[in-house]
């Protein structure tokens, strides 16, 4: 693996989010669609889950996307692809079906035929990404420069990419096979595609993110160029666990917890950060790739510290965490 | 019954569900429960999904199999309460052999299987189907429970999006295997023919040729194969289906629901909670897990509550002045400003972090306590979970002593 300096993120065309469920894939989307449109792209962030999420991120008292959407912010468009609005879109514009395909996908029988079958969601999902990074404004330009997928979570996440290739597999003819074939190739496409896996410095979700990158490189075949370690600690704990040792422990305060109460917190703090670095060097090196920090940010007493405030860190150079011990974060532990 | 309780549960529950978003820590609570049980003198076996290389180390197995697998409590060096010795197994779910095997135990002889195996919607239909992983875990779990060799099973739940795929994978594949398309596909007299399929009306006439516009030619034949393949099965599958759904929503489960400690996920938690009321699930209690600990006596909220300005200048001045006492007369009171401002906003971050938790805790407790259920706290260890001990404390923590409620500023 060459350590060149990687493309920025908003250069890629289309960008799918995933990893393990409660790493922070939305926040990670949110900040990079912040961010690209900052940097005066036209963005468009998509989300795949039912339960909405994004517009809570941009607005007080969010109202629902839906599958149409609308624009957040200038430049940013979000909507969210429910599978069974896809479907009806599919039917009526791709084949160019009639009024009639309305009654038929409204039969309870195909309603029940839908919730049986085998990967119709995802693959419908991938079909109107597609369709969208296919969309172009009167003048032939791109509408969108770049999207954003808020993916569902590894281990659906996984089955969610793969769904155009089975699809192909099982049928043998016919406009589907045909259609998921285009899916396929923009997924593929590694100018275009970019997956980005977003873990938090964590054993379980290290671990997941590991199968990730193994199988984007294998049967996906999708590239993959970074991953975001979200929620690392800033790393000051020492500093301040060092200065406190210098304070006699008897030392009166007003507001502050006394001085052993804050050497309890921050011996605590330490030790967790000494596990999340050690976690951050175990992804980096299992994956063979490069990690995007993505700080905790709580802020200080009474700072207001949104998400937004910090949207550009996610463009943040990649870095590989330096190396001095091969030891497994396990044993070091104890 | 009164308020549920845990320990009631894991003295008398057959099975214990643990359910919750992703990340909140299932696999670690459920080992942790199991350890309970069988402490208890339960025969008792964890069945995990996908865990931890560390968790299966804590549980003393080098790695996890989907098979039971015996973990040595000895280690532990206490005596259990029932004098017996304690018996818990742990095993991870493989849903994919599962879901073949289930098949191959459904069908009567070896052509059957050979055509089911072969043909093309099969295999997707086992890797993709919505929910197959998850039919196959409450199969695996139906058979354990009568198997006869267990009290109890916990049960730590796959990770999902949508909060209970499992839950409802058994009814819609009953659904789909009871539904009018299946049956219109797999009559003989009527997929011969396609004149045949107007008895059916038109609108599913028109239904599948839709489908056959859309999925290509090939793709109606194909799968009418297959469903014509497992209708011998689907009466077996349709009766596995409903039980598997009795015994998960009965009387002898109970449900433990997790979330995670940090600000902002009570919000998921709810959702969650919601829909497994929808279910009309057994809940029995609610377990926050990773909660930061809080050395202070005085609450977090109210230790930023008094670090106002003026006040916080104050206590700058006094570490400034120890830390100039310390370094001898000649630095220079100036010096200190960056290493006072790397404590305090250390402090603050932590104070923060504990603010956001006791809020997302005392809201949960109080929802909990609404429906007369526990709310358990679990504190965030320094280290992760490696040891049987470990796992030990966690839950005797949890059988303990559930979450008062506490003043905060959310009252």
């Amino acid at each position: 693996m060459t350590k060149e300096a990687l493309r920025d993120l908003t250069d890629f065309r289309l960008v799918i989010v995933t990893g393990k469920g409660g790493t922070g894939k939305t926040t990670v989307c949110c900040r990079l669609a912040e961010a690209a449109r900052r940097a005066g792209k036209h963005v468009l962030l998509a989300e795949t889950s039912p339960i909405e999420s994004i517009a809570a991120y941009f607005e007080k008292a969010p109202r629902p996307l839906g599958y149409k959407g609308r624009d957040l912010r200038k430049n940013l468009h979000a909507l969210r692809l429910d599978p069974h609005e896809a479907l009806a879109d599919y039917v009526r514009v791709q084949l160019g079906l009639g009024v009639l395909t309305d009654r038929i996908l409204r039969l309870e029988t195909f309603q029940q035929l839908l919730e049986a079958a085998p990967g119709w969601r995802e693959l419908i999902i991938l079909g109107k990404i597609w369709h969208l990074e296919q969309k172009r404004d009167p003048v032939g330009a791109h509408v969108y420069d770049l999207l954003i997928v808020d993916a569902p979570s590894t281990g659906h996440g996984l089955t969610f990419l793969d769904v155009p290739r089975v699809v192909q597999q099982a049928l043998r003819s016919g406009p589907l096979a045909r259609h998921a074939s285009w899916v396929e190739a923009l997924i593929h496409d590694p100018e275009r595609t970019l997956l980005l896996p977003v873990t938090t410095p964590e054993d379980l979700p290290v671990q997941e993110t590991h199968e990730l990158v193994s199988r984007a490189r294998g049967d996906l075949g999708v590239f993959v160029d970074r991953i975001v370690v979200n929620r690392m600690p800033t790393g000051r704990t020492c500093e301040a666990l060092g200065i406190l040792e210098k304070i006699p422990g008897d030392l009166t305060l007003e507001c502050l917890p006394s001085i052993p109460e804050m050497h309890s917190m921050l011996e605590h703090s330490a030790k967790r950060d000494h596990i999340a670095f050690a976690e951050r060097e175990r992804v980096s090196n299992l994956c063979h790739l490069p990690v995007v920090d993505q700080p905790v940010f709580p802020g200080g007493f009474g700072v207001d510290t949104g998400w937004a405030k910090h949207a550009e860190t996610i463009l943040n150079a990649a870095t590989w965490p330096i190396s001095d011990s091969t030891a497994d974060p396990a044993e070091v532990d104890r | 019954m009164t308020q549920l309780s845990l320990d009631a549960s894991l003295r008398h529950a057959r099975i214990l569900v643990c359910a919750g978003t992703g990340g909140v820590g299932k696999t670690t609570i459920a080992a942790a429960l199991s350890i309970q049980a069988a402490l208890l003198g339960r025969r008792t076996l964890v069945l995990t999904i996908d865990p931890a290389k560390r968790l299966a180390n804590a549980l003393g197995l080098e790695s996890l199999r989907a098979e039971p697998t015996a973990v040595d409590l000895s280690k532990l060096g206490i005596p259990d309460e029932n004098s017996a010795t304690p018996s818990l197994d742990a095993m991870m779910l493989d849903a994919k052999p599962t879901f073949d095997r289930l098949i191959e135990r459904l069908t009567k002889n070896e052509n059957e299987l050979r055509r089911i195996f072969e043909n093309r919607i099969y295999e997707q239909l086992s890797s993709a189907l919505a929910g197959s992983r998850e039919y196959a875990a409450m199969e695996q779990v139906h058979e354990l429970v009568h198997s006869g060799l267990y009290d109890l099973i916990v049960l730590d739940t796959p990770p999902a999006d949508h909060a209970l795929d499992f839950l409802r994978a058994p009814r819609r594949l009953r659904d789909f295997l009871e539904s009018r398309f299946v049956a219109t596909l797999v009559r003989p007299a009527v997929s011969a023919s396609r004149i045949g399929m107007r008895l059916f009306g038109r609108p599913l006439q028109r239904m599948l040729g839709l489908l056959e516009r859309i999925a290509g030619v090939g793709f109606l034949d194909d799968l009418t194969e297959f469903l014509k393949a497992i209708d011998g099965l689907s009466t077996g599958f349709r009766e596995r289906a409903t039980r598997v759904e009795e015994l998960l929503l009965g009387q002898d489960t109970g449900f433990v629901l997790i979330s995670s400690a940090s600000s902002g996920h009570q919000a998921s938690t709810l959702e969650f909670m919601t829909e497994l009321d929808r279910f009309e699930v057994p809940l029995v209690a609610l377990v926050v897990n990773r909660l930061r600990p809080w050395p202070p006596n005085t609450p977090p909220f109210a230790i930023r509550e008094r670090c106002h300005e003026s006040v916080m200048l104050r206590d700058e001045e006094r570490l400034r002045e120890a830390l100039l006492r310390g370094a001898g007369h000649h630095a220079e009171a100036e010096s200190f400003d960056a290493e006072i401002s790397a404590l305090t906003q250390a402090i603050a971050e932590y104070t923060q972090i504990c603010v956001g938790e006791q809020e997302s805790v005392s809201i949960l407790t109080k929802i909990a306590a609404q429906r007369r259920l526990h709310c358990h706290t679990v504190a965030e260890l320094e280290a992760d979970v490696a040891h049987l001990d470990g796992l030990f404390e966690i839950g005797a923590t949890l059988r303990a002593k559930p979450h008062e409620l506490a003043p905060s500023p959310i009252q």
